[in-house]
């Protein structure tokens, strides 16, 4: 097992690498370079020279992508934000959990509702469940997750349209998760107000990822009970649930694990525009507002962070399948 | 003739076309697509038909119901009105115009850069497979509409539909890419390559007359359903405001704006939303049916 994670490890890091220097990169291809771009109409000689010297925009490349890197990953300093004078390592830290609670409610929903319906399709192949699950899987795979944010918001104008929380309510950011704070604090009522604030979000971003798994496990767990184990198991005797249960499902773990792992990289991503549509303040709203005002320093922090969350996701998924199946540490 | 891959001997794709035709989910698909392609062509003349030009602003057709008429407008409103009491419907026509041809333009950029990519590290192999898989995959590593918007960054950070059709390209490229090399790798120990190449035929001419034609298949349906993930991807960075620029009829910046008034004009979130879903969903269609029909032996496997 060692081995492989090394393996897995080696190759993750010049990918990871790569994509420090995108992020990197970014920020300074726009023409005329990033000052022109931030200052705008008001741009001067003179006012572009003084932000290139101030924020190392004049020197070479290569220098300042040692800078990045030692501020980054020694210091973790992204820098700060033109427009704001904050510090976006700050924003960042607070913008992160709010992705990470939805991204991880989403991925919940998804894979309760999702694997449960595949096991169901592919186990009543053939009938009306089947079809109607794969029929709606279809579809959730082809509606845009912004227009189906609108439709919950036209559905349910009872619940909180907007936020994270109530404007009224507020709690100790101990953790800078919510609904743990909310539990350290003790206020129940700002974690049924979280959840309200949550709930459609949550339930919008889930429905591709819940499609595509549930497509996934329905094959999966087609192809595994096709096997010539299966039909020995059967032969033996065993009841179809033990079939199913002990023998099927286990072998149909891996694409699963594969879809789960994926999604999560198009959680991160649809979390942007879920984020757009509900206001919900993460890491996705705060990359596109910093690109829309030009603010090149919360861009560069933006992507960096979720890229390589991304990566590391991924690298832990791969990790899980050498857990999973034996045979990958082999071979 | 030693050039002519056995794959593509006319009788194979007959037969494929009519399993294609067979399949209903597939014709399905086609149907949606075609309507919508239509609308896109029929744009001017619904234009003419109303009489409501696409830019033209009703002041007394604000939020007009689906199927209304209004003081000083030619024609009933049959999609109803937005806030700004432009006809939907001529929107929506001129909306499906923008979505396609950038869905288009991205598709062909992609294919135009990916393929020959693909091609030169399948074939080539060793540090040129290396180094293009490695761009790949960190191409690859960033989640798909992050990239997006990080090439809208790097391109000026302004919403221009050039730009979209170039990042959302982009993002697309690594996947034919990766592709057509893997295609590239299982045809070329074929003898019939071999042969070619024993003939004396350069490294281009079996590149692209003798493997290029077998790795076809995969290509076709990655791009039908490339097509259905660009329009999708460029309707959201159009939703985000990093795509067209906002005002212009385009099916993503339509849900911008009908999201301000959604209660009092439900019909503007729905027309838009319900046509990216619908072309979407035809091109997925289609795409499934494609890769059925091409490789049977994945027939039932969702991608």
């Amino acid at each position: 097992m060692t081995t492989y994670a090394l393996k897995r490890l080696l190759l993750a890091a010049p990918v990871l690498w790569g994509v420090t220097l995108i992020s990197f990169l970014v920020v300074r291809v726009p023409p005329g370079g990033p000052a022109r771009a931030v200052l705008g109409e008001k741009a001067t000689p003179e006012k572009i020279a003084a932000l290139n010297e101030e924020n190392g925009w004049d020197q070479p490349l290569i220098v300042q992508y040692g800078r990045f890197m030692r501020d980054v990953f020694l210091r973790f300093d992204f820098g700060e934000s033109y427009h704001r004078r904050i510090d976006v390592s700050e924003e960042l830290a607070q913008r992160f959990p709010a992705t990470m609670e939805l991204s991880l409610a989403a991925m919940l929903l998804a894979v309760m509702i999702g694997i449960p319906a595949g096991i169901l399709a592919a186990v009543k192949r053939n009938r009306l469940a089947d079809y109607a699950s794969m029929t709606g899987a279809l579809i959730g795979v082809s509606v845009p997750v912004f227009f189906l944010g609108l439709l919950m918001l036209m559905a349910f104008p009872f619940l909180p349209g907007g936020g994270r929380l109530s404007i009224t309510l507020d709690i100790e950011a101990v953790t800078g998760f919510v609904p743990l704070d909310a539990l350290i604090g003790n206020r129940p009522d700002v974690l049924e107000d979280y959840l309200a604030h949550l709930i459609l979000p949550a339930v919008a971003l889930s429905t591709i990822p819940m499609a595509m798994i549930a497509r996934m496990t329905r094959s999966s767990v087609l192809e595994v009970l096709g096997e010539d184990y299966i039909r020995t198991a059967r032969a033996k005797g065993l009841s179809e649930r033990i079939v199913h249960l002990k023998h099927a499902f286990r072998a149909s773990l891996i694409p699963i694990v594969t879809v789960v792992g994926l999604n999560f990289g198009y959680l991160l991503a649809g979390a942007v525009l879920t984020e757009s549509v509900f206001n919900w303040p993460g890491l996705g709203q705060y990359v596109v507002d910093a690109v829309l005002a030009y603010d090149y320093n919360p861009v560069q922090g933006g992507i960096f962070l979720v890229a390589v969350s991304f990566v590391v996701i991924n690298l832990i998924v791969d990790l899980s399948y050498g857990l999973i199946d034996p045979r990958v540490r082999v071979g | 003739m030693t050039d002519d891959a056995p794959i593509l001997a006319s009788p194979v794709k007959r037969r494929r076309l009519r399993a294609f035709a067979r399949k209903r989910t597939a014709l399905a698909g086609l149907v949606l697509v075609v309507f919508f392609a239509a609308l896109a062509l029929a744009a001017p003349g619904l234009a003419a038909w109303t009489g409501h030009d696409v830019e033209e602003q009703y002041a007394s057709a604000q939020f007009l119901s689906p199927g209304e008429r209004a003081a000083g407008a030619e024609g009933r409103f049959w999609l109803g009105a937005d806030d700004l009491g432009q006809d939907i419907l001529v929107r929506l026509a001129f909306g499906a115009r923008k979505s396609l041809l950038i869905g288009l333009w991205s598709v062909l950029l992609a294919l135009l850069v990916g393929v020959p990519a693909g091609l030169l590290c399948g074939y080539f192999g060793r540090w040129v497979d290396f180094l293009g898989m490695r761009v790949a995959d960190i191409l690859l590593a960033f989640p798909s509409i992050l990239l997006a918007i990080a090439v809208m960054a790097a391109l000026g950070g302004k919403p221009d539909e050039r730009n979209v059709v170039i990042a959302v390209g982009l993002v697309n490229i690594p996947v034919f890419a990766r592709q057509v090399r893997a295609s590239v790798l299982s045809v070329k120990e074929h003898d019939f390559v071999m042969a070619n190449r024993a003939l004396g035929a350069g490294h281009v001419r079996v590149m692209f007359l003798t493997i290029l034609p077998n790795a076809l298949a995969p290509v076709i349906v990655l791009s039908t359903l490339g097509l259905g993930t660009a329009i999708l991807s460029a309707a959201g960075l159009s939703f985000l405001g990093l795509g067209v620029e906002p005002g212009t009829p385009e099916w993503g910046a339509m849900l911008t704006k009908a999201r301000d008034f959604l209660m009092r004009a439900p019909w503007a979130v729905l027309a838009p939303g319900l046509s990216i879903t619908l072309t979407v969903l035809g091109f997925n269609l289609m795409g499934d049916g494609l890769r059925d029909v091409m490789d049977p032996k994945s027939a039932g496997k969702p991608s």
